[in-house]
């Protein structure tokens, strides 16, 4: 083997040991005890049981409706206002952009519980109709949203419509623009050019969008359980099977669920690499020109009420919980729900107090970052490096964590991990552990962006000055990619901050973090609206504060880079 | 770019590599050293774990203080969720138990506890206390500690408004009168609505599937998961029928006075809900763990169980006045033994799927 091959080698040791011990490993599990029986023997038995079983093939028919209902709904409301962000200059631009990032880091049950907060049957939404009712007159009857199937669309639409308003808005700031004048230059109508010049070009995108925000739905846990009623999903079936000790059923209907979501990931991984990788998930701010027209007074109603939607959808919400949590019960402010939250002593229900769960989060988000940011780093490098037989299929196997079910994934890590030489089950490290291996792939993603703008001459330029590779490396890539290692670092933490499913798995009493802490306190008996609606504005908070001063930290670089 | 000599690092670049690893050392130390410092915790002599309420109801503050101080040992109390959650971390840990006794199985869950093969059969030392009526489980792999009757509840002013009759039997929920009256619950993650599922299943019996139908038609999608969100949705108001405990009026007459709960017991169709507590197999402290299922029934214990809103299991241990007066209960009880439960679960279960889903 040549030195070169050995050294590619040694770079893809680490990431895969990490992936195969803490994901491939504890997935590989799940999926064998849905093909095997109790005494270890090979049979198809489950898989045929839950495919023959009618609700379970409701669960699975279900599960891909509202992921494809979901999708289509985002990608619907996402592209006109990519359209209008790439191609109109007006005020307020920024903020949508801004605003926009919101939803995709906000951990899910804080958004579960601004919708009970919204759709309740005490929530704000029936408060308003039976004032009306009684001031009116009006007969308007009570809104039953919660635990429907539209209440579950409109949850993922909130969530993934940033993501394809990023990759669409992305695609059509970086469009060929002169293939558009060309056919109005020749006498192409606005409407035409836009369907048979424009339109085809973003084909791509739509379909790589489609299929991200596709495979988020398939996969997402927190708010279904919350506010979805009896409409279970295929994760929701798993956790309640897992809890409900048939693991072999569970384990069944997850090699299905993984089935379908490899399916889903593939198209997201053909469409992106087919319009150029750019459907990167990024946080950056658009990157292309910023609005080249100046618009008119019709495109002045049309974007102010796309702005007013999306600043409603989105702070809606979030103003409900921030509302609730200061809400004292005879209609005054108060701050008391804080103070308890803050000064609560171990709850005899939840094992810990508030202010440790709090606590935790912080410990496992911070850590999490440190174990994530160097596997992500590696792994971009990794995918940048030069092709050879089977890299595709690395490729594709490191950013495997993107499309597992959380569930199987802890539940997986504690039969894998509860018994031989090092107990990792029921500590601390475990969170730690599980958190890094899913959040690792989107930093990955993240770095490999930023990675690829580098010129490649660039460090050949500073070797051939007398740079030693890793000066070199140093004093001219690491600076470019820097912003991206930053985004790697807050998605790392964010995830850590929100995740739910594996944690709940795999976290013990002590270990217990923000999101577990929230939904015990959701789901446990006499739920307290005050104190849940404060905890939930503090999750939210840290990951704002978290994000902020990141971006303030790139800000402070890059002036730091200017002036040298 | 000057500054870069052949071959070599320049100084600066080794200090600011020196510098950010010390910092993100110091960092993971100073984390690990917190996480360590808040995870040293005594070393327990017994761990429990048990559902939610055990704690929040007060039984568990109520009677673990009085066993820490009878043999002068640390309990610790592990309270995951509902008894299935609890059910489900035990199964996980099969390999290296951490929970010494689980406490809340009661006579509709068992039999999953026993098919996984999750407990360690013992008879306590002062069995003969039991009363013999509430002895369900002939494998010994619980000892019960508290029961009550699973009961049908009526708001009375909601019923008197809607011109809605009491109901008088079991059967009658199939009635068309009570279309959209009813909240039930999951059987699959609540033990009440399990407990009421077999309940419903013994009394049908040949005819549960249809009956299971007509009890969906009137629930009309109102099932909640678990028995909290139902009590609390039956209060807003929700539905005038809903399926809860024969102590609830005594419940709400004890706690605000009020008295508009009318709870229904049919004679001839009591089901007890028997809760029982069990040693898990491979349990780290055996010997304290029997110990503790002796505690059960004693008297120390059993005059505490009123904290949980049930009953004891010993004969001539004293009720609340207030149980005696307003509690219902039954003649003649239809509750199948754990080996029906195992046998039929499946097929009760799969039918209540089918009219539910």
């Amino acid at each position: 083997m040549s030195a070169k091959a050995l050294r590619t080698a040694g770079l893809y040791l680490l990431p895969m040991v990490f992936l195969s011990l803490f994901c491939l490993y504890p997935l590989l599990l799940m999926a064998g005890y849905g093909v095997t029986d109790d005494s270890g023997r090979l049979t198809l038995k489950y898989l045929s049981e839950v495919l023959h079983d009618r609700i379970f093939r409701d669960v699975i028919t279900f599960t891909i409706v509202q992921a494809f209902v979901s999708a289509l709904v985002t990608v619907l409301l996402a592209f006109p206002g990519a359209y209008l962000l790439a191609r109109y200059r007006f005020p307020g631009r920024s903020v949508i952009m801004a605003a926009s990032t919101v939803p995709f880091v906000l951990p899910s049950l804080v958004l579960a519980v601004g919708f009970l907060g919204i759709f309740g049957a005490q929530g704000l939404l029936n408060g308003l109709i039976a004032d009306a009712n009684s001031y009116l007159g009006t007969g308007i009857p009570e809104i039953g949203m919660l635990y429907t199937k539209r209440i579950i669309v409109l949850a993922h639409v909130f969530f993934n419509f940033p993501i394809a308003l990023r990759i669409l808005n992305s695609r059509f700031e970086n469009l060929d623009v002169s293939l558009e004048n060309a056919a109005r230059s020749m006498g192409s109508g606005r409407i035409r050019t836009f369907l048979q010049v424009t339109l085809p070009q973003m084909r791509y995108s739509l379909i790589s969008s489609f299929s991200l925000v596709f495979t988020f739905c398939m996969l997402s846990l927190g708010v279904i359980l919350v506010i979805g009623g009896l409409n279970h999903t295929l994760e929701v079936e798993l956790f309640s099977l897992f809890n409900d000790l048939k693991v072999h059923q569970g384990s069944a209907l997850f090699i299905i669920e993984s089935l379908l979501v490899m399916l889903a990931t593939g198209v997201y991984l053909w469409s992106s690499s087919r319009e150029g990788g750019r459907s990167e998930i990024s946080l950056g701010e658009g990157v292309g020109r910023k609005g080249s027209r100046r618009s008119g007074a019709l495109q002045m109603i049309l974007i102010s009420l796309y702005i007013a939607m999306v600043v409603l959808v989105i702070f809606g919400p979030l103003i409900v919980i921030v509302q609730e949590s200061l809400a004292s019960g005879d209609g005054g402010i108060t701050l008391a729900w804080y103070g308890e939250v803050i000064s609560r002593q171990v709850d005899p229900v939840l094992s810990i107090s508030p202010l440790r769960a709090i606590i935790n989060s912080l410990l496992f988000g911070s850590l999490t970052m440190l174990v994530s940011v160097p596997l992500a780093w590696m792994t971009a490098h990794l995918m940048l490096r030069s092709r050879f037989f089977g890299k595709g299929l690395l490729d594709l196997m490191l950013l495997f964590p993107l499309g597992a079910s959380s569930i199987a994934l802890g539940y997986g890590l504690v039969k894998a991990y509860s018994s031989g030489p090092v107990e990792l089950a029921g500590n601390w490290y475990l969170v730690v552990l599980v958190h890094s291996v899913i959040a690792y792939p989107l930093g990955a993603r993240a770095i490999h962006s930023a990675l690829k703008a580098v010129p490649e001459n660039l460090v050949k330029a500073a070797r051939s000055m007398g740079a030693s590779p890793i000066e070199a490396y140093f004093r001219t890539v690491l600076p470019l990619i820097l912003p991206g290692i930053l985004i790697a670092a807050v998605f790392s933490f964010a995830i850590s901050l929100g995740e739910l499913g594996a944690t709940l798995m795999v976290s013990r009493e002590a270990y217990v973090t923000m999101p577990v802490f929230l939904y015990r306190m959701i789901e446990g008996g006499g739920r307290e609206i005050g104190p849940m609606n404060a905890f939930a504005v503090i999750l939210m908070l840290i990951t704002f504060l978290s994000f902020l001063g990141i971006e303030l930290g790139k800000k402070a670089f890059m002036r730091w880079g200017m002036e040298r | 770019m000057s500054r870069g000599r052949t071959g070599s690092i320049s100084g600066r670049t080794i200090a600011i590599l020196v510098v950010i690893g010390i910092l993100i050392t110091a960092w993971v130390l100073g984390t690990v050293y917190i996480l360590y410092l808040l995870g040293r915790e005594e070393e327990p002599d017994l761990v429990i774990y048990t559902y939610e309420s055990f704690q929040s109801y007060g039984l568990g503050p109520a009677v673990i203080p009085k066993f820490e101080e009878l043999h002068d040992v640390k309990v610790k109390v592990v309270t995951p969720g509902d008894v299935g959650t609890v059910l489900g971390m035990v199964n996980v840990e099969k390999e290296r138990p951490k929970a010494d006794i689980i406490l809340g199985v009661d006579n509709s869950m068992l039999f999953k506890a026993v098919r996984q093969d999750l407990l360690e059969p013992y008879v306590p030392v002062n069995i003969e206390r039991l009363d013999p009526t509430m002895d369900f489980d002939p494998g010994h792999y619980v000892v019960p500690f508290d029961y009550g009757y699973i009961a049908m509840i009526c708001n009375g002013e909601m019923m008197r408004q809607r011109g809605l009759d009491i109901p008088g039997d079991l059967l009658d929920l199939a009635d068309e009168e009570y279309d959209g009256q009813i909240l039930l619950l999951d059987p699959a993650t609540s033990s009440t609505g399990c407990s009421f599922m077999i309940w419903a299943a013994s009394v049908a019996g040949e005819n549960h599937s249809s009956f299971f139908r007509d009890l969906a038609d009137n629930a009309n999608g109102r099932v909640l998961g678990s028995w909290d969100a139902m009590y609390d949705a039956w209060g807003d108001g929700e539905a005038p029928i809903a399926i809860s405990y024969g102590l609830d009026t005594a419940y709400e007459v004890m706690s605000t006075g009020t008295n508009n709960t009318i709870t229904v017991v049919p004679d001839h169709q009591g089901y007890r809900q028997i809760e029982g507590a069990g040693m898990v197999k491979g349990a780290p402290h055996p010997e304290l763990a029997r110990k503790f299922l002796d505690f059960i029934l004693t008297d120390e214990f059993q005059s505490e169980v009123y904290n949980n809103y049930m009953l004891p299991v010993v004969l001539g241990v004293p009720i609340d006045p207030d149980f005696e007066e307003y509690g219902e209960s039954a003649l003649v009880h239809v509750e199948p033994t754990t080996t029906e439960v195992m046998d039929n679960y499946e097929d009760w279960y799969q039918a209540w799927r089918e009219a539910f889903f």
